[in-house]
This record gives structure tokens, sequence and C-alpha cells, in this order.
């Protein structure tokens, strides 16, 4: 990774916005990980009673008009059978809020944190910690960057070779690696320990279910069973620390702005069609972001969310990250954010509906929008032969007609059972697992917590996942450009700003950009872990 | 690592509740799954599973995992690599020694597997190790636990590269953990101990003293050539014996060459001369007459005919005692050389007493190292069942002679590892032409006779004419054979 | 032809293309008629007299007794009662017995000496059991055999005896050197405790014993001969203690100092009871001194592998200790209870071994049998 970006010019991030000047200034936080109050990048997030207390100076006037803002307003625009609307406010309260205003607002709000936006930086009346450039030890570390130590990675060696006893059924085999992993396993070791435990645990289920029973979460508490709140806050704080997310975030972001930069008409509405695993987190920074625009934010800002299908009960306690607490819900907070942005925010949820089936009806598209499809790690759960759904998805994406669609993907070869033996799909989820583990307990510094628990069990859900279907990036091109999509440049910006995100983080991460393909490649360790690309509609195929 | 951790930044989190109630309770698996029960079908994995939860639930009387995770100590470091474990290590029962036990092998197992084969990772061989001197001490625990407890450190030693097949210590390794001298008097009471809680010691000496006694009923002069003599031992009850024949004629003159090394190879009991001394004392004690040589191996302790100082008429015997638990390791060549070299002299009898090791040949080191383990559980258990509740006693024979002991052997079967065609010394000597000699009935008997006064478990094996094994159970554990050159008159 | 190889036991319907089926340590032969008929070979027939002799005559001895004393598997209260009404009434169950009954004489002599040695039967019948195949007009042959096989091992067991004996005393005079190289380095430095400092280390193992070390080297090295044999008289039972010979007082050749153990209060019965056993048996260097006046004890051998004894408790009960001079009443009770109580059970972890090797860390090996079955 290269250090020398112009420092200067800090990326449009929420959390760097915070920052102000530097994004080499951190908090404490490498040493207090948990110290949660302390520093967040997620003001929006803040509750309405911690708000309350915060609040102490504010009007009450003021207090009111934000409990307003908040509260969900029917709308008439029903998009479908399946969209629950959610605050689509037909008027806009305060169309005229001043910039000022705002600010004077989430200054308030933010007693405790430094201001965001350009004018911000000087203003910060929470005591923040003096600058501190971490970027010597960084560089001191980069140079571990190419050492993928297979040799450090035992858990696979005893994982792996059980996998492949299963398929060669030789039970005693079996039994012993099963009796050496339990020894070994542990949920508080460091990740090779906790490898061992998520693994063992795959490998006994896989032993001891009937295919298609339903799957117990051994492996503790996952998304699904957190409460909303801790949820939230855990995957906020996880975005902070590790980013397996954060960066693919970070580029849709920017790459949104280049998109509508591109636009010729500033008053066009922007569409997002979020088809990801971010609940949210990532778009309150790209509101920021748009009131950054010359010419401010977009006259509509419209978000349709689809959530993964929960009818399928396998898929929900099996996929990773894609499904989050049962009662929560982003839109509410997000909507009240926006407002105090004073950006028009309209959010749909599309639930239970097969992404193949999706259409300009049923996300109510229009052809004046500025459509912008994110699809973040969730199309390598659909089918990807016989029948292959994910090539008639992206035939519906591009029916779609979208300005632009940024896929990201894990970069790694597919383990489901059409692919190979148990044995060699499983040894690539246990190699998936392994880099998230490694990298989160670098992330979380060893240390143990309920986040890096939740987090960790949701991703070793991938162990007993049978639709990870994950493709390499190069057969992903290949199917987009197959049904008339053509790969653009990411902008300076969106790479400038995804390399200066990554330095707060730990120096084994690196990105790349492949000149022959221009995706922007995150790397773990020297490994391949996900890939971020951009693409048009090839107007010379019309599809 | 040193922690850097303040508790008040984050008490709301308990560790104690943070990996306990999986719903699966692994540590109480019953070894006795019936894994027999298993055809073909992927079912059987399922029933693999349920079975054992069903153990789990019939087995689990003892109590269950605690955490010892004190707050203050308990967060994993980073770059920790021994977390903390749930185990019950401390708490255990009888009732889950056998489990424990299993899962002992099974590490040890693995670990080997780690070192060597085609999964070789000595990240997991660490992982393993560390694990293993979690759950065992060399002093106390079962038989399998201080057992584990010595493969773990010898398997360390391996891994280290600190493993040496030294010459000077008994049993020829030096783990790390046995450099240290053992004074001489421990030395002299583990062998006492030992004596007296087994019967290998004497097993080996009083079937070639059989042997080498009905070998020279009519002679007059007996020559006993003694390729490692140690204390010199053995010749005591020999000369007893000699001396109260009642048949045929007078007490014989016995003489007896002790093979001695270049080096400074013995350290526990004294020089060669001592031997002699103490021999010649003891013979003249007892009325029989008797002479005592040295004789020098070369400086790579191979063994010269020509050195031998030979009369004519007298009876001529090779003795060769080989890993007695007390013995120092000798390597094969100088081994090979004596008995080669005993051919050409054509003597009367050869009696050697070695090791039976199954010869895995091709198995490589982890069917080596399997079986190292079985044929020490074996002895670890024929001292247990000897003397109960003398765990200390036993200790102190494991840290003397066995400890050291597994630490060489195993460091020559890793070195060896995939070179040598290994052999029993008895296959040797009948490849290069000597002649078996049956064993008497009243050799036989006598080997009963003498097990009989210790436990139970031992056995003795006629596993050929010329060839008795002393066994714990079903375990071969050492043999005595007798041999003769092909020329020989006997 | 003396086979010494053990067959190893068969249930009584396995074998049927045999003409008998041999249970090995149990002398027990029986036909293949599924009718558990039994033949009385030689073997068994003797182990009944005995049996019966040890009850005190056949007149006294009941079918439920003797099955106790013989304890040999297989056989039942019908067998026992029918042979036991022939043997009353005189009768010899077959004529291979006629030849055995002439030399009555002989065999009452061997009674004796098995009474006191029982385990010398034992080996005697798995000998015998191992000769069983011979047709049954080899039956005389093979009783005189039996008879000469008989004799030689009683020869071989005692000189067993005096090889035992003789290794003990040389062991002894290496205990003394070591002893007197212990002393000689003690005067030597002057400075008793910085010498011994290794010594100490490296015996305190063997429990607070070493902590009364100095004292005791005194007494036991320049000490008076009188006192020594004082304790001789006095502690002779914790003398057989082979701790004794751990210690630096028992390099000393003094067997003369209380059990180490004594402290650990009620173990040591126990303690005694399991060394008593090889130690009388197994070495005779415990004979203090050296000393003519000190009888060797003459060891029972062995228990009598036939019967399913197999636990120490049985062993005491059924077996008379030898060393009734070093027991009264009162420790022999003493230490039966406690080995009863106390002694572990055997562990197997040898065998679990021999069964999981066959996981074979060879590899992946399809269809293999479990080990674990």
């Amino acid at each position: 990774m290269t250090i020398g970006e112009p420092e200067p010019n800090p990326p449009p991030d929420h959390v760097l916005g915070w920052m102000g000047e530097s994004v080499s200034y951190f908090p404490t936080f490498f040493d207090d990980p948990y110290e949660t109050g302390d520093f967040s990048g997620d003001s929006w997030w803040v509750d309405g009673h911690n708000l309350e207390q915060d609040q102490v100076n504010t009007s009450a006037n003021s207090f009111t008009t934000n409990t307003t803002s908040i509260t969900p307003v029917p709308t008439d625009t029903v998009v479908s059978n399946h969209s629950i609307p959610v605050d689509l406010p037909k008027k806009r309260k305060l169309p005229d809020d001043s910039s000022p205003k705002a600010a004077q607002k989430n200054k308030n709000r933010r007693v405790n944190e430094s201001d965001p936006g350009p004018a911000g930086a000087a203003q910060g009346v929470a005591p923040r910690k003096p600058t501190t450039h971490k970027r010597g030890s960084r560089s001191a570390g980069s140079s571990n960057n190419n050492s993928n130590n297979k040799e450090g990675r035992w858990a696979e060696q005893l994982l792996n070779p059980c996998a492949a006893a299963i398929t060669a059924r030789n039970l005693s085999r079996v039994q012993h690696f099963l009796y050496v992993l339990n020894d070994l396993s542990s949920l508080n070791g460091d990740a090779n320990h906790r490898l061992a435990y998520h693994g063992l645990q795959a490998l006994t289920h896989h032993l001891s279910s009937a295919p298609g029973s339903s799957f117990s979460s051994a492996s503790g508490k996952t998304f699904a069973s957190s409460s909303p709140k801790f949820f939230r806050d855990a995957l906020i704080k996880f975005n902070d620390i590790n980013p397996w997310f954060r960066i693919p975030n970070n580029v849709v972001n920017t790459s949104i702005l280049q998109i509508l930069a591109e636009q010729g008409n500033q008053q066009t509405n922007l569409h997002i069609l979020d088809i990801g695993v971010s609940h949210g987190v990532q778009w309150p920074t790209l509101l920021e972001e748009l009131t950054r625009r010359t010419g401010g934010p977009p006259p509509l800002v419209r978000l349709t969310v689809v959530a993964p299908p929960t009818s399928n009960d396998q898929s929900r306690h099996t996929t990773p990250f894609a499904n989050g607490p049962q009662n929560y819900d982003f839109s509410s907070k997000l909507l009240s954010f926006a407002k105090d942005m004073n950006i028009n925010l309209q959010i749909s949820r599309i639930e239970n509906f097969q992404l193949q089936n999706l259409n300009s009806q049923v996300i109510s598209s229009s052809a004046e929008e500025t459509l912008v499809v994110c699809a973040q790690f969730r199309l390598h759960n659909l089918n990807h032969s016989t029948p292959d759904d994910r090539t008639e998805f992206l035939r519906v994406l591009r029916s779609l007609q979208p300005k632009g669609v940024i896929l990201s993907e894990n970069n790694t070869d597919c383990s489901c059972s059409n692919c190979g033996d148990f044995a060699t799909g499983f040894s690539r989820r246990v190699e998936y697992l392994w880099r998230f583990l490694d990298s989160t307990s670098v992330a979380f510094k060893g240390r143990e917590s309920e986040e890096r628990r939740m987090m960790e069990a949701e991703a070793a859900k991938v162990l007993i996942n049978v639709g990870e279907m994950n493709e390499r990036k190069e057969k992903w091109c290949e199917r987009m450009k197959g049904v008339g999509f053509k790969v653009e440049v990411f902008g300076e910006e969106t790479i400038d700003g995804a390399r200066a995100l990554l330095r707060k983080y730990d120096s084994n991460w690196e990105i790349r950009v492949e000149e022959k393909d221009s995706c922007v490649g995150l790397w773990w360790k020297g490994q391949q872990v996900s890939f971020c690309s951009l693409w048009k509609m090839d107007e010379d195929r019309l599809t | 690592m040193a922690m850097v951790m303040d508790l008040d930044h984050f008490p709301n989190f308990s560790y104690a509740t943070a990996s306990t109630d999986d719903g699966c309770n692994w540590n109480y698996w019953s070894p006795v799954v019936d894994w027999e029960e298993l055809s073909a079908g992927q079912e059987d994995f399922h029933h693999l599973i349920d079975s054992m939860v069903v153990q789990d639930v019939v087995l689990n009387q003892s109590p269950s995992p605690s955490i010892y995770q004190d707050y203050n100590n308990s967060s994993p470091d980073y770059n920790n690599s021994s977390p903390e474990y749930n185990m019950m290590t401390d708490d255990e029962t009888n009732g889950s020694d056998d489990c424990k036990g299993l899962r002992l092998i099974h590490l040890l197992m693995a670990a080997a597997e780690a070192l060597t084969g085609p999964n070789k990772s000595r990240e997991l061989a660490r992982v393993i190790l560390v694990r293993l001197k979690e759950l065992v001490s060399p002093n106390d625990g079962t038989n399998m636990e201080r057992l584990a407890a010595y493969f773990t450190d010898a398997l360390q030693g391996l891994l280290d590269g600190t493993a040496c097949g030294g010459k000077n210590v008994p049993g020829g390794g030096c783990g790390h953990q046995y450099k240290e001298e053992h004074h001489q008097t421990e030395v002299l009471a583990a062998f006492q101990l030992l004596q007296d809680m087994s019967p290998y010691v004497k097993f080996g000496h009083f079937t070639a003293n059989q042997a080498i006694l009905e070998a020279v009923t009519h002679d007059r002069r007996v020559h006993i050539v003694d390729y490692d003599i140690m204390e010199g031992i053995q010749w005591a009850s020999l000369m007893q014996a000699l001396v109260s024949r009642k048949d045929g004629p007078p007490t014989p003159h016995l003489r007896i060459t002790a093979l001695s090394r270049g080096g400074s190879g013995r350290r526990s009991f004294g020089t060669i001369q001592e031997t002699g001394r103490r021999l010649t004392a003891f013979a003249a004690s007892i009325g029989q007459p008797f002479s005592f040589h040295q004789c020098r191996l070369d400086s790579d302790e191979t063994f010269r005919p020509s050195s031998l100082k030979l009369v004519r008429g007298e009876a001529l015997i090779f003795n060769c005692m080989l890993h007695l638990p007390h013995f120092s390791y000798r390597a094969p060549e100088s081994i090979a050389s004596f008995l080669s070299g005993s051919k050409t002299l054509n003597p009367r009898l050869i009696t050697l007493v070695e090791e039976e090791m199954r010869s895995p040949s091709d198995e490589g080191f982890v069917g080596r190292f399997m079986d190292s383990l079985h044929h020490y559980s074996a002895v670890y258990d024929s001292l247990e069942a000897g003397f109960p509740m003398q765990g200390r006693a036993r200790a102190l024979v494991e840290r003397v002679f066995l400890g050291p002991r597994i630490a060489g052997s195993l460091a020559r079967i890793y070195r060896a590892c995939g070179e040598e065609e290994w052999c029993s010394w008895g296959q040797w000597l009948s490849a290069v032409g000597f002649r078996p000699v049956n064993t008497s009935f009243a050799n036989h008997c006598q080997a009963k006779l003498l097990l009989g006064l210790y436990n139970d478990g031992y056995r003795v094996e006629e596993l050929s004419s010329n060839k008795l094994v002393l066994g714990w159970k079903s375990r071969r554990l050492l043999s005595a054979s007798i041999w003769t050159s092909k020329d020989s008159d006997l | 032809m003396f086979h010494p190889k053990q067959q190893k036991p068969s249930s009584m319907n396995s074998h049927h293309e045999r003409p008998m089926c041999v249970q090995g340590d149990s002398g027990l032969v029986l036909t293949t008629d599924p009718k558990p008929r039994l033949r009385w070979t030689v073997e068994l027939h003797e182990r009944f007299v005995d049996a019966v002799t040890q009850l005190g005559g056949p007149d006294k001895a009941t079918p439920k007794t003797i099955m106790r004393v013989m304890g040999v598997k297989g056989l039942t209260l019908y067998h026992l009662k029918s042979h036991l009404q022939k043997f009353r009434l005189g009768k010899q169950p077959h004529k291979d017995f006629n030849d055995h009954s002439m030399k009555d004489g002989e065999r009452a002599s061997s009674l004796e000496l098995q009474r006191n040695n029982a385990s010398s039967s034992g080996i005697l019948g798995r000998s015998m059991n191992d000769g069983s195949n011979v047709h049954i007009t080899d039956a005389i042959r093979m009783q005189m055999e039996v008879n000469r096989r008989l004799h030689e091992q009683l020869e071989v067991q005692r000189h067993l005896q005096l090889r035992i004996e003789a290794q003990g005393k040389y062991m002894q005079t290496i205990l003394e050197k070591a002893c007197q190289t212990l002393a000689g380095e003690n005067m030597a430095s002057g400075s008793y405790n910085k010498a011994m400092g290794p010594d100490i280390s490296g015996m305190k193992d063997f429990g607070p014993a070493a902590m009364n070390f100095p004292s005791l080297q005194d007494l036991n090295i320049y000490g008076a001969t009188d006192h020594l044999e004082l304790h001789h008289q006095n502690m002779d039972r914790s003398s057989i203690d082979p701790f004794m010979h751990t210690n630096n007082d028992s390099m000393m050749l003094s067997k003369k100092r209380p059990n180490p153990y004594s402290n650990n209060s009620g173990k040591s019965p126990l303690i005694w009871a399991d060394d008593l056993r090889l130690q009388e048996l197994g070495t005779p260097a415990a004979a203090p001194c050296l000393d003519d006046h000190h009888q060797i004890q003459i060891a029972p051998l062995s228990i009598d592998r036939g019967s399913d004894i197999d636990s120490v408790s049985d062993i005491y009960e059924t077996k008379p200790i030898l060393s009734g001079d070093h027991h009264d009443s009162m420790g022999d009770k003493k230490f039966d209870a406690s080995a009863k109580l106390e002694r572990p059970s055997p562990r197997r972890m040898a065998d679990r071994i021999t069964n999981h090797a066959a996981i074979s860390a060879g590899g992946i090996t399809q269809g293999r049998s479990s080990p674990f079955g």
C-alpha cells in the first residue's frame, strides 16, 4: 500500500469527516476498543434517549422538531406487496434548513465529539485527544504484508485432513481428528483456536445432521440472535477496526458520488438499490458527502433495500452477514439523520423477494432518476449453475438500466457441493473464515469481547452454508460483461480515498488495483479477500 | 507478552460465561463409541455423533467442566497461543481418566504426525505440545498422563532440535529436561527399585545365565565376553549357580572379559574396574574361581576379535545385554561389530537380550512412535501394577531411566525415519548364520516362576524355540534368545 | 512333549473341528459336546485332590467348597458332586489315574509343596493343559513326564531362589560401596550440608525421611551394632519397605528406620503389604547386612494362575503369608482391609494403545474397521 497520498485532502468518509484534517488521527480506539461511548463515528445512531441527555442546551422546540422528524410518515407509494414503505415524507419540514443550522444541531448532539464537515474541524468542543500519527509503526508493519505463512495456520492442518477423512469415509481418522480438534479448539484462544472451534462445530454438524435439518447455532450469538442495539453498535465498531466491509462500503459511496457527478443534471434524483450486508451503516457517510457536493444533495435520495429472503430458514441461519436481528430497522434513524442533513431521503425495504424476480416496477425506478445498484456480498448466494440464477439476476440488473453497478464480492473459489467434494468445499470455507478470524483477531488486538464473538460466530456460518457459491473475480467480470455491462475505471478519488481510509487499519491489509480489470482488490496478508468493481451499461450491447 | 488491560474500561464483560454452554459436551466423549455399528451410509456419521451424545449423557459423571478463568488474567493475549481452556485438569475424577488417556494418545499421535508426514506443520506440533503440557506432568497423574509427559517432552526435543541420541545417558537421549545429571544415589535407588518392581532385569539375566549354565555343564573353564557389563549384577547369580551345581565336574573357573568403551561412557555405577573388583570379591566370598579382564573397544566402539585374549579349552560365551531399562544406548554399528566379531571366534553360545519392538519399517515415524508409546505404556502399567501405591518410587524410575530412554528412542526413530531398515538383533543373528539353541524346560520354567513373583500381568512366551519373550499383558517387551555359531559343537 | 505355548481360552462351543477344547488358564478340559461334559484330566484331578486335602479331606469337603478352592471356570457343582462321590468311594473316575494313584506318595509331597507355593500348580497346570491334546493312550507316559517335570520344576524353583538371593547379595555390595563413597565425600568435605546438597535434593522425592538423614547416617554408619540390632528387632517390618533402599540410610545398609511413609498415616500398611510381596521375594538384599542368621524367606511364588483370583485382597485371603514372623494378625488384617479398599483397579492403557494404534497414523484407509469397538 502506498503511503504517499496527499493527506490534507481527506476522503469523504463520515468518520474521517469528523476527524477533520487528519486521516491519521484516530482516537485511542486501539488501546480501548471497548470504550464505545468515547469514540463513535456513528452519531446518527445515538438513541433519542441519549440524545435527550446530551442535549442540555437545546431548545425544546428544536427537540420537538427533531422528534417529529423521525416519526414515520405513511406513504402512498406502495411499490409492491412486499415493500414496507417507511419514512417517506412527502413534505420536508425544514426544506430550507441552512447548513450552519444543521451544523449547529449536530454540534449540540455530539457534545462529546468533534464536528463534522469541512467547517467543523476547528469547532470541536469535545475533548479530543492529540493527533497521533501511527505511520511509523504502520510502515514498519507493512513489510509483513506478503508473509502469508501457511505454517502458522495449524487449525487448517487438522480441519482439512478431517474433512478429507470424512470424504474418504475413514471413520477412525475422523474420530482421531475430532478428538484432537476438541482438545485444541477454544473460543477464547487465538484465531487458530477459534477456527478449530468453529470448524469442529461445523464438522460435527455435518456429521450429525441430515441434509436440510436446521442448524442450531452452536457457535454462539450471531447477528440474528443479538439485540438490535447491540448488533448495530457492534457492527459499527467492527467497521472501525476491520476494513472487511468498510472498504467496500467506502468504495460504493465514493463511486456513487462519482456517478452522480457524471450526470449532467444536478437535479436528478438518486436511487440506490442496496443489495448488501451493510445493514444501513454505510449510508450516513454518503448522506454527509452528498451535502458537501457542489450544488447540494439531489432533490430526492431513494434508498431501496433488498432484504435477504427470510422464507428459507436454512439460509437465514447459514448465510453470513446478510440477516440482522429480527427487529432491526435502521430506517427511522437514517431518516432523522437525513433530515438533520437536510436531505430528502426515502427508504423502501423489499422483503422476501427473490432477487432474480426484481424489476423496475418492484423497485419503482424511473428513467429520470440516477439508479445505482450496490451489490455487496450477496450475489454469491445465487445459484451459479443449473439453474443459473446468477446470470439471470445480472440480466435483471441490466434491464433496470442503472447508471452504475458496484459489485463487491469475495474473491475466492466456490465451495458448493457441485464444484467439489465436501473436503474441497470445506477447506475453501475454512480458508475464508481463517482470514476473517485472523484479521478480526488483529483488529481486536486479540482481546475478547461480545462484539468480536458475534462477528466471528456470524462469519462462522459460512462453514455450514451450502450456498456459498463464490467465484473468482475474473468469473464475475465475465458474467457482467456477458449480460451487457462494461467495466468502468474507479475514479482517482475513490481509490485514494479507500487507500487513505485503509491506513487506519492494520498494516497487513492492502488495496491492490488491477490495471487490466480496474477492480479494487482488498488483500489480507498477501491473500485476496474481496474485490470491488464498477460497471456501466455497455451501450453497444443493448440487451 | 504483558497484558495491557485496564479493567475499569470494560467492567461489563464477564469472561466466565464466555464459552461454556455450547450444547456440545465434547470433553466427555466416550472412548467406547460403537463405531462398528457404522457401515457405509451417510447416516452412519449421524449415528456416530448421536452415539457420542448419548454416551455423553451416560458417562457424564464427572463434574462439569469448569472454567478456571480468573477475570484478571483470563483474557487471551494477542499473541497468546495458550488460551485459557475450560478443561477439568484438576478436578478430574477417575471416571474421566480413561477418557483423558485417550485424548492424550490422540494428541500425542497428532503431534507426531505434525512433526513428520504429509501435513507436516511445526506450528501445529508446537500448539499440540503446549496443550499436552497443560494436561500432564511427569510427576503425577495416571500412568498415561505421566507417560504422555515424557513423550511430550521428547517430542518437544525433536521440535526444538535439542534432542540427541547421546551415548552417555541411559537410553541414549537427552530430552532437555533430563540434561542435568542424575546423581549416583538417585540412579542407584532407581536401579534397585526397578529390580524390585519388575522382572525385566532379572528375566534377561537369569534366562541368559540358565542357558550358559546348560551349555557349560561339563566344562572346566568358562570364558564370558560381556558386551555391556554395567554393574555386573548378572554374574552374581551365575557364580552362585556354578558353585552350587551338584553333578558334573567341580566348579569351573569363570573368566569374564568386559568390553569397555573408549570414552567415559559409564556414569552410573562407576568404572568397569570397580565392577571387576566387586565381582572378584563376590566370587571369592562364595568360592568361585574367577578372573576378570577388560577389553577396550575401538574409539568408534567397534569390537576387534583380535583384542580378546583367549585360552584354549575354555568354553567361550558371548553375552549381549541390550536395552534393559537401565542400560545405556549402544550404537547399532558397535553391536553389529560385537556380534559379527564373535562369529569368527566360534563361541559356544551367544546370549542376546533385547527390546521387543514391532518391526514398523513401513509405517514411518508415526507408526514407530505409536509403537513406542504402546511399548512404554505397557512398561508403565507393569510398574504400576507392581507398586500401585508408590507413585514416587515409580516416578523416580521413570525419571531416571524411562524418561531419558523415551527421549533417546524417539530421537533415533525421528532421525532414522525412512532410512533405516530396522530389524531385531535376533533376526540379524539368524541372517548372518547363527544357529538357534533351544531353550530348555528349566529355563522356561524359571522364567515363569520368576514372573510369578511379580504381578499377574507378566507373561512369558516362547516365541521360537530359542527365544523367550517377557510381556506385559498382550504386549511383548523384552526377549532373551540363545544362539550358537554354526560350527560349534553344541 | 512339552508345549509351553499357552492356548487362548476358548468357549465351550467354539472349536468344533477339534476333539476337545482346552481352556488354557483354568486347566479345564471340555469336550465339544454341547452338554458340558467334563473330562477329568490328571491335572484337574490333582487340583481337585489338592482342594479336598486343603479342606480337610473328602469327608469334610463339599462340592461347593471345593469349587471355591479350585476356582476353575466352567466347573459346575454337578461336576464336582459326582466326582467327589467317586472320590469318596475310592473309585478312580478314569483308568488313566491308575498309574497316578500308584505314585500317590510322590504326589502327596508335591501337594505339600503346592500348598506352600501356590503358583507352581498354576504353572504346572498350564504346562499340563498344553499336553492335553495328547491321545489318551499316552496318558501314562504323560503322567511320568509330569512327575519328572514337577521334580525339575522344584529344582528350578530352588535354584531361582538361590539366584535371586545371590543377586540380592551382590546388589548389597553395590549399595555398600555407594554408602562408603557418600560417607567419604561427607568426611572429605567437612561441611555436611554442602556436600550432601545434591543428594538431599535427589532424595527429596522420598519424603520426610531425607530430613532425618544426618542423624540416621551417623547412627547407621558409625553407630553401634547393638543399636542396629535393636532396631532390627523392633522395626523389622518397616525394613521391608523397598523405599528403604532409596533412602540414604538404607544405602548404609541400615534397614533400621521407620517407614518413610509412616507419616502418611493409614496408607502405610498397604505399602508394606505391596512392598512385602516383592521386596521379600524379589530382593533378599533386604536381608540386613547379609548376616547369616537372617533367614531368607522362601517365597510364595505366586497365586494360582488358574483361578479367577486377581485382586490383592483375594491373594491375601486365600494364601497364607509366609513371613508370618513379620506380621502379627493385626497387621495382616489391617492390610487386608486396606488392600481391598485402596488398591486401584489396574489401568489398561497399554491395551488401549494397542487398539488405538490401529487408527494408524498412516493415512486414510477406507473401510478400515474401527479399533474402538
